[in-house]
C-alpha cells in the first residue's frame, strides 16, 4: 500500500506540471488549470486503464476536459495576478500581457487540433512523433497542422496589427 | 533561441506537402510567430499540493479492500430480495395448508378434511346450501302463503265457426 501511493505520487509529481501548463497555455488562467489538472489525474484513477502512453492519455483526458470547461464558460482572457506580481515595472507588465492577450486570442482562432499541435509543439516541446501519439494522428499529418496553424496565426496577428 | 527550438522551427515549417506550398505563407512571417509564440511560455508557479493530495486519496479509496461490513452491505438488493421472497413462499405455505380452502392442492389435504369433525372447524366449509327454512323466521308470512286460496282454473277458450 505504501509502495503504490509513493509511486502514485512519483507518477503525480512527474505530469501534473505538463499538464497544468498545458492547460494555462488553452485557458489562460491559473486557478482553472490547477483545478483542470487535478481533475484529469482523478478521472486516470477511475478510468481503471494502464495505457502503453501514459503521458498521451493523460494530455488526451486534458483536451477533453479543456473543450468540455469551453463549452460550459466563455473563454476570457485574464490578467494573471501571479505573473503581474514577478513584474516590477507596470508599464512592462501590461506591454507584456497585451503581446500574450493577442497571441491568445490568434490561438484561440485556431481549430482544436491547430492548438494542440501548435501549444504542445512550440510551448511544450514536444516532438512530432510524441505529439502524433497524444493526438493518435500520423507524423505527416502533425506536420501538416502546425504549418497550418502557423500560417492562420500570422494572417490573425498580422489582420490585429492593421487594425490597431 | 535554442538550437532546439530552431530544429522544431524547420520541422513546422518543412511540413506543409508539395500542393501546399504554392499558396504557402512566406517563411519568415511563419518564423515571427513562431517564436512570439514563445513569450507565451512562461506559466505561473502552478500549486499542485492540493490537487496532488486529492488524487492520493482517490487512489487510497481505489485500492483499499472494503470492510467485511461494507461487503454484506454492498449487495443489499439482491440479499433483501431473496430473503423477502423466501419469506412470501413460506408464510403463504402455511397460510394454504392451514386453511381449506383449496383442499386439492396439497396431497393429502383431501383425507384431513375427511377425518376433521365439523365441530373441530373454525370456519364453516362452502358446501351447496340447503333450501333455506323461512318458518323458524318468518311464521306467519309462511302460514299465510300457505292458506291463500288456490286460484280459480281458467277455462280454456274453444274456437267456434260462425
Amino acid at each position: 500500500m505504501a509502495d503504490a501511493r509513493r509511486e502514485l505520487g512519483e507518477m503525480y509529481d512527474t505530469h501534473a506540471p505538463r499538464i497544468f501548463r498545458y492547460i494555462y497555455h488553452r485557458l489562460g488562467n491559473r486557478a482553472v488549470a490547477e483545478d483542470l489538472t487535478s481533475e484529469v489525474f482523478v478521472r486516470f484513477l477511475r478510468a481503471r486503464v494502464a495505457p502503453d502512453n501514459l503521458a498521451a492519455f493523460l494530455f488526451r483526458m486534458a483536451h477533453n476536459l479543456i473543450v468540455d470547461y469551453l463549452r460550459c464558460h466563455r473563454a476570457t482572457q485574464l490578467l494573471d495576478e501571479n505573473l503581474a506580481a514577478e513584474q516590477s515595472d507596470p508599464a512592462n507588465l501590461v506591454a507584456e500581457e497585451m503581446r500574450r492577450a493577442r497571441l491568445r486570442r490568434a490561438l484561440a482562432r485556431l481549430t482544436v487540433e491547430q492548438q494542440q499541435v501548435i501549444v504542445l509543439k512550440f510551448l511544450e516541446g514536444f516532438s512530432n512523433e510524441e505529439i502524433a501519439r497524444v493526438l493518435d494522428k500520423s507524423v505527416g499529418a502533425v506536420k501538416v497542422m502546425q504549418h497550418r496553424g502557423l500560417a492562420t496565426m500570422r494572417d490573425l496577428l498580422s489582420g490585429e496589427v492593421s487594425n490597431d | 533561441m535554442s538550437c532546439d527550438f530552431e530544429t522544431r522551427l524547420d520541422d513546422a515549417l518543412a511540413g506543409s506537402a508539395s500542393s501546399d506550398l504554392a499558396a504557402a505563407p512566406e517563411v519568415a512571417n511563419l518564423i515571427a510567430v513562431a517564436r512570439e509564440l514563445h513569450i507565451l511560455a512562461p506559466t505561473p508557479q502552478p500549486r499542485l499540493a492540493d490537487g496532488r493530495r486529492r488524487f492520493l486519496n482517490e487512489a487510497a479509496r481505489a485500492i483499499q479492500p472494503p470492510h467485511i461490513f461494507q461487503r454484506v452491505i454492498a449487495r443489499p438488493v439482491r440479499t433483501f430480495g431473496f430473503a423477502a421472497m423466501l419469506v412470501l413462499i413460506v408464510v403463504g405455505a402455511l397460510l394454504i395448508a392451514q386453511t381449506s380452502f383449496f383442499p386439492g392442492a396439497i396431497p393429502g389435504s383431501s383425507s384431513l378434511t375427511l377425518t376433521m369433525s365439523p365441530t373441530h372447524l373454525t370456519t364453516p366449509t362452502r358446501t351447496t346450501a340447503a333450501p333455506l327454512n323461512l318458518v323458524p323466521f318468518a311464521p306467519t308470512l309462511v302460514t299465510h302463503l300457505t292458506n291463500l286460496p288456490q286460484p280459480k282454473p281458467v277455462p280454456t277458450p274453444i274456437a267456434t265457426r260462425d
